[in-house]
Order: C-alpha cells, then sequence, then structure tokens
C-alpha cells in the first residue's frame, strides 16, 4: 500500500487557472496537472529567491521533500513547454493556512480577516461565494 | 475607515492593473469613504529580494484595510494575514479605472 502524502502548506492559490499554448501545431487534448504545491515550490525558489531550506520551512515540509517537489514541478514545465501542452492547475496535497474565498459573480478570489464584518465579495459585493478549500488528490 | 490599494502599472488613472504586488509600478490608494484617491510610486520594484514585504511595511504604516492585486508572495501574505489586511487576488488584466468602477459603484 502506498504511503498517504502529507499535505504541504502553501499561502495563496495560484491566481490562475491554467496557461495553453499558442501558436503550436501540435493539436493535443492531454494536459498536465501541476499541483498548487508544485505552483509554491516555484514561486518561492524560482521568484522569491528563497534557499530550499528557507521554502521547505515555509512549506512545512523537509527540506528533501521540497526537493523532491519542486524537482517534479520543473518536469512538468519543461514537459509542458517540449510538447506544447496545456497546463492546468489542481489542488493536489496542498492546504492552505488561511481560508480563501471565490466569487462567482467576478472571479476574484480573496480573504475575509475576522475584523471585516461584510460578508460580501470586496470587488462586486457580491454575496455568492464559496471557500476555496483544498482537496486530497487520491 | 476604508482605505484599498490596488496595484498599478503607472501613477495616473491611465494605468493598468498590475497583477505583481511586490514589483508593481505604482500604488493608488482609494480611501472607499471619502473618494479620494493617491498614488504612491513603487520605490522597492527593483529591490533584488523582499520587495514585498518592503511594500506591506509601508503600506501598513498608511492603514490601509485591503490590497487588490495579482500575486501575493508566501511571507507577504502572511504578514497581511496578521495584520488583518483584506487580500483580493485577480487573474484577469484590465484597466485601473475598471477596477475603480466596481469600488465605487457597485
Amino acid at each position: 500500500m502506498p504511503r498517504r502524502k502529507r499535505f504541504r502548506k502553501i499561502v495563496a492559490p495560484p491566481s490562475f487557472d491554467g496557461y495553453k499554448p499558442y501558436g503550436a501545431s501540435i493539436n493535443s487534448k492531454q494536459s498536465i496537472e501541476f499541483f498548487y504545491e508544485e505552483y509554491e515550490a516555484m514561486r518561492l525558489a524560482d521568484y522569491d529567491m528563497l534557499n530550499h531550506q528557507e521554502a521547505a520551512e515555509l512549506m512545512g515540509v523537509s527540506r528533501a521533500t521540497f526537493a523532491r517537489i519542486y524537482e517534479t514541478a520543473r518536469r512538468k514545465i519543461a514537459k509542458a513547454f517540449v510538447e506544447s501542452l496545456e497546463i492546468v492547475t489542481v489542488y493536489g496535497n496542498a492546504w492552505m493556512e488561511n481560508a480563501w474565498y471565490s466569487c462567482a459573480s467576478c472571479q476574484a478570489k480573496f480573504t475575509l480577516p475576522e475584523n471585516n464584518v461584510k460578508q460580501l465579495c470586496p470587488l462586486c459585493g457580491s454575496k455568492s461565494f464559496e471557500l476555496l478549500n483544498v482537496i486530497q488528490n487520491e | 475607515m476604508s482605505k484599498t490599494v490596488i496595484t498599478c502599472t503607472n501613477a495616473d488613472m491611465d494605468s493598468l492593473f498590475d497583477k505583481r504586488f511586490g514589483r508593481a509600478g505604482a500604488f493608488c490608494i482609494l480611501n472607499e469613504d471619502t473618494g479620494q484617491i493617491i498614488f504612491l510610486p513603487n520605490r522597492y520594484k527593483e529591490l533584488k529580494e523582499s520587495a514585498g514585504l518592503s511594500v506591506v511595511q509601508e503600506l501598513l504604516q498608511l492603514n490601509i484595510t485591503k490590497i487588490i492585486s495579482g500575486d501575493f508572495g508566501s511571507r507577504t501574505a502572511d504578514l497581511l494575514f496578521e495584520n488583518k489586511v483584506q487580500m483580493v487576488s485577480l487573474d484577469y488584466s484590465c484597466s485601473l479605472s475598471e477596477i475603480l468602477d466596481k469600488l465605487i459603484y457597485r
């Protein structure tokens, strides 16, 4: 029986649902599933320029586990680029320490701090929003 | 008092929404109670690291309550959570005035 994967902390969800290549001659229906924790690992290491130890601490994993997540992320991006594949983001094995919500009306993602008395979308004022909870990828 | 920060490409009303936070071109600060708008150029955008944290520390001194941007870094988001600043993340391109219209006329 495979070992159950532990959840990895991310602070905020990616602000996109995916990426599509354009101008590609390949018409593949295949896509790459890019997990939230892989996005977070790439951001911490390559965008925020943290070293692996610092990034691992932020994500609540060991340095070795961080290195594995990061390596998988890079391989997936490389595969998507070389094979002109679409990338879709999925929850994977991530958890968010603080709650994020998604507005059904304007698609804004937002937090609701405890001092915020208005339970409305902070951009469009809609009452129609849902908790962006994290689902384990089995 | 409700002060909202919107990340934008330039410090003027013709600016576009900037999805970057720490490296945004400028910040538009809207007082939602009075409608007053001021612009703040981002003097930290060329920092090699921790631009987001530096921006947050400056904005916190202005008692802001909400930030609209595209992407918040991990340490930046942690600091904003701690200080109970609401974060709004948008994944589409638009002009600054489109966002201001939504906030003012909703």
